[in-house]
């Protein structure tokens, strides 16, 4: 009879997914396909502000726009009456998408066709900063009644992102929220990272974030 | 929650790591966890417990080791653990410390057949 026998492996849980998320980013990046994975907790605006992108850049990209949530088609409806193509995504109870996930869910839709998509994570900034899903570029939304101390109390969200949304700027007459005190803890955990302040509902700033957008687009697919 | 989705993962590379090492039943698996990684050990205990209870690693055991948080002072060479360390080097009084341990999530060895 065979004996248990001790094997050392000294491999992080993580690495078969961030394997097969380089493999899916190699892929995406021959297929001239830039993959934007957009996460944020609920209620941070994300649907709003990814409405008020889409109407900005629609007729420059052929753009296709993933909704992952756990349960119900509401975001994918929204996003649908803009006139993009969407697919919702249901994540079957958990609380983030994966590389495999992620791979799904563009197969289905066949992405090599578009030339942006949008991966709408799960609204959570725990679990979707951990697992890589093979995006070309990450970017969350931060909104300005959530506090400005959420880079202190997440900070592996802050780390992995490219780009930090602050929305609902309109409102900070009313939040205690300090401009300097966030840039300043999101560049000591990522001081590359890129920070624009908007509102999607009125429109102010949204237009520089849409042309950095664009700008990496471009660069993935040229 | 959170736990959840890594037991998932942790079983995904589990499996992968079986057909490598061309084993067939696991009798345990030892990770090791980072303290500065936001992972509650307790709560991936119980995470395992309840995923596996229907899988063919309902008899595997799962057992964690905490790898402390130390930090180095990049000017003096100063070294100790974070807690301790707090935000300045206590040789130096500088601040420019550098983690050198405590963001792990490894699976450190299987004891298979």
């Amino acid at each position: 009879m065979q004996e248990f026998k001790t094997i050392e492996i000294k491999r992080s849980v993580f690495e078969d997914n961030d394997r097969e998320a380089e493999l899916l980013r190699s892929e995406l990046k021959k297929s001239r396909t830039f993959l934007l994975n957009l996460m944020s907790a609920p209620g941070s605006g994300k649907t709003t502000t990814l409405k008020a992108t889409l109407a900005r850049i629609k007729d420059k990209f052929n753009i296709g726009v993933m909704e992952a949530d756990i349960d119900s088609d509401v975001d994918a409806r929204s996003i649908a009456e803009l006139g993009v193509k969407s697919i919702q995504l249901h994540t079957g109870g958990m609380c983030h998408l994966d590389a495999g996930m992620t791979r799904q869910g563009l197969d289905e839709f066949n992405a090599s066709d578009f030339d942006f998509v949008v991966l709408e994570n799960v609204g959570n900034l725990v679990c979707p900063a951990e697992f890589d899903t093979g995006s070309s570029k990450n970017a969350m939304i931060l909104s300005v009644p959530e506090g400005d101390d959420k880079p202190l109390k997440y900070p592996l969200m802050f780390t992995i992102c490219d780009a930090v949304i602050i929305n609902k700027i309109d409102t900070k007459s009313v939040f205690d929220f300090d401009d300097d005190a966030v840039v300043q803890r999101i560049k000591k955990l990522n001081p590359d990272c890129e920070i624009f302040f908007i509102s999607a509902k009125t429109g102010e700033g949204v237009d520089s974030w849409c042309s950095w957008l664009e700008k990496q687009i471009n660069e993935w697919n040229s | 929650m959170h736990e959840l989705g890594i037991v998932y993962q942790l079983m995904k590379t589990v499996d992968n790591i079986k057909k490598e090492q061309n084993v067939n039943e696991i009798a345990s698996i030892v990770l090791q966890i980072g303290e500065m990684t936001d992972i509650v050990p307790r709560f991936i205990e119980e995470a395992w417990k309840v995923s596996a209870s229907e899988t063919e690693y309902k008899n595997t055991k799962l057992e964690i080791e905490i790898v402390t948080a130390r930090a180095k002072c990049s000017d003096c060479g100063f070294e100790d653990s974070v807690r301790k360390l707090s935000f300045n080097c206590p040789k130096c009084g500088k601040s420019n410390l550098k983690i050198i341990s405590g963001r792990e999530f490894l699976i450190k060895e299987i004891t298979a057949k």
